[in-house]
């Protein structure tokens, strides 16, 4: 019980830590005078517009893949293992990995150049880091809700016209929507968190690069209030997502 | 408009070897203990199962050939397959469920959705209409999943135990909606079951399965004239012992069945299967000295209406089924349990 506590205290202490700041300025106006800067507010777009852009990424790529991921067919395991490989590797490794495929001198990004394309150190460098990094969650939890539907209901649409696409559209995602939704939920909060992978492969350019936890590291250096006024926006958005996720997924047991 | 079908397929290392013929308006039942391969034949026919060998048509299409290569899947199939527990959409309602496979194929939605209505009056079912299928009775489900196969007018119907999951009581209405959606899809129908009552109530034809092959096929009369194994004997309501025989050179032989032995007449020596019309066996209460040569002794394991009277099946060794009169039953006082003996003459065991 005392190291649950000890736990516990960790997690309690760092985030009254961050509550009780108190801002030079000290006025109680500081948070909303805080978001005014153009620091913070460039910082708040470049997040928003790069993690919706990935959430549809997610969505829209990783729907199809957790639907043939949650069928039976060879090498199913292997394929799964390999999608799931980006939430354990070290998002550095990961943002490393996206420039030397597609930075200036990369594998691919040395074609790309040529074609006159220049992925690295923009706002699409962002979203697919961001993408690389929070579509594991979306399509494994994707997957688990598709494997909870009968399998007999999927035979069933066959023996009734249906092709594999009119089945998924209408038996095996409508029940999972509820599913679908928290783990898409969970896989924007992990997109806004992202830092190490977007400032490896897309660095930090306020205004076309510099995320949300990018301005928090970079601003911190030496302009703690800022920094603050942000980690306070990301912690809402986080306790948010995490308490929504949770009320879709009871709602999934139900 | 017909199915035609002969193949052998292989699922989780089990081996099945299957054939059937149906015509258009004609039910066939598939009988055989659970476990002897009929879901198995079912989704191969179905097409939710791809067969190793063999071929299936319908009508003028191959659905499966393998020297053709040939191979349809089951949304490509003008099929419908009515599962044990129905299987219905749980989130749509239950007539969204019935117009599933009519929107699938592409039918306008005005006119799926009156073939649906129709569909439900069949089974009685347009006052659960609107209800989400997830809260339809059990009863209300299989009447709904027969209007969803009714509601495509398939070539093939296919109906997998589909009174198996109900409880006695309401095993009459919905067997009743079977009989209709049965007329109206006028298919060539597969009938899936274990039980015998159930295939014989639907089914002229009958193709009995056992251990992933077919036995046995034909109507109830051949089948109770010189049934295959035992099992068939059962389910055709008759006596069905397999064993050694040994002439006694009086005219009639010694027949080892389970250990017992038992008269029949004629010299024979080795293998036979005779059979027994359970009308030629007499049940009493107590051993009597009688001209009949084999006495059985056991208690009453089941009994069941057969044919205006009362089939009666003792649990003795080797088994014995005796057609009795209510009239017998009731002076015998026989129920479930009662210890009987059964006797027969030996001229009564007809050697196959």
């Amino acid at each position: 019980m005392v190291f649950a506590g000890l736990l516990l205290a960790l997690v309690a202490v760092a985030l009254v830590g961050l509550l009780a700041h108190r801002p030079a300025s000290a006025t109680p106006w500081w948070f909303f005078a805080e978001l005014q800067r153009a620091v913070v507010r460039q910082a708040l777009v470049v997040s928003l517009e790069s993690t919706l852009v990935s959430a549809i990424v997610i969505l829209v790529c990783g729907t199809p893949l957790a639907l043939l991921l949650s069928r039976r067919f060879p090498g199913r395991e292997l394929l799964e293992t390999f999608v799931s490989l980006p939430v354990v590797l070290p998002p550095v490794v990961a943002g490393l990995a996206l420039l030397l495929a597609f930075g200036r001198n990369g594998l691919l990004g040395h074609a790309l150049a040529i074609a006159g394309i220049h992925i690295s150190f923009t706002l699409i460098a962002v979203i697919m880091a961001q993408t690389l990094v929070a579509a594991p969650l979306y399509v494994i939890a994707a997957t688990n809700a598709f494997q909870r539907i009968d399998p007999e209901l999927v035979d069933a649409a066959a023996t009734l016209r249906a092709s594999f696409t009119y089945t998924a559209w209408r038996v095996i995602i409508p029940p999972a929507l509820p599913a679908l939704g928290a783990a898409l939920a969970l896989a924007w909060a992990r997109a806004l968190g992202e830092f190490g992978a977007t400032i490896t492969f897309a660095g930090n350019l306020p205004g076309v690069t510099q995320t949300m936890p990018i301005a928090v590291y970079i601003e911190g250096q030496d302009d703690l209030d800022a920094a603050v006024a942000i980690s306070l926006i990301l912690l809402l958005v986080s306790f948010v997502v995490l308490a929504g996720a949770r009320m879709m997924q009871s709602r999934v047991t139900e | 408009m017909s199915l035609a079908a002969d193949f052998s397929a292989r699922r989780d290392g089990f081996a099945l070897n299957f054939a059937i013929d149906v015509e258009a308006g004609e039910t066939v039942a598939v009988v055989g203990q659970s476990g002897a391969g009929k879901t198995t034949a079912l989704y191969c026919l179905a097409g939710l199962l791809r067969p190793d060998r063999g071929r299936i048509c319908c009508d003028d299409h191959t659905w499966f050939d393998d020297s053709s290569r040939a191979y349809v899947p089951a949304h490509r199939r003008d099929v419908a397959l009515v599962f044990a527990r129905g299987a219905l959409f749980g989130h749509m309602s239950a007539h969204a469920n019935v117009e599933f496979g009519l929107r699938a194929s592409g039918v306008a939605p005005s006119y799926a959705a009156a073939r649906a209505r129709v569909a439900l009056d069949v089974v009685d079912g347009a006052h659960v209409a609107a209800r989400p299928a997830s809260m339809l009775s059990s009863g209300e489900v299989q009447r709904v999943a027969l209007a969803r196969a009714v509601a495509l007018a398939p070539a093939l119907l296919l109906l997998d135990e589909p009174l198996s999951a109900l409880d006695i009581r309401l095993r009459p209405l919905v067997r009743d909606a079977l009989r209709r959606a049965i007329a109206a899809a006028g298919a060539a129908t597969v009938l899936v079951t274990h039980d015998p009552a159930e295939a014989l109530l639907f089914a002229r034809r009958f193709v009995v399965v056992e251990e992933g092959r077919v036995v046995q096929s034909g109507d109830i009369a051949a089948l109770r004239d010189r049934p295959a194994t035992p099992y068939v004997a059962s389910f055709a309501g008759t006596n069905l012992y397999r064993g050694q025989a040994r002439s006694l050179g009086d005219g009639s032989s010694d027949l080892q069945v389970d250990g017992v032995t038992l008269v029949v007449q004629g010299e024979h020596e080795g293998e036979i299967s005779v059979v027994l019309d359970p009308d030629a066996v007499t049940l009493s209460a107590t051993t009597q000295t009688t001209s009949a040569r084999n006495v059985l002794h056991g208690p009453v394991e089941s009994i069941v209406h057969d044919r205006g009277a009362f089939r009666v099946t003792l649990g003795s060794t080797p088994p014995i089924a005796a057609r009795v009169t209510a009239h017998s039953l009731a002076a015998l006082e026989i129920a479930q349990g009662t210890s009987l003996y059964a006797t027969f003459k030996a001229m009564e065991a007809r050697v196959l």
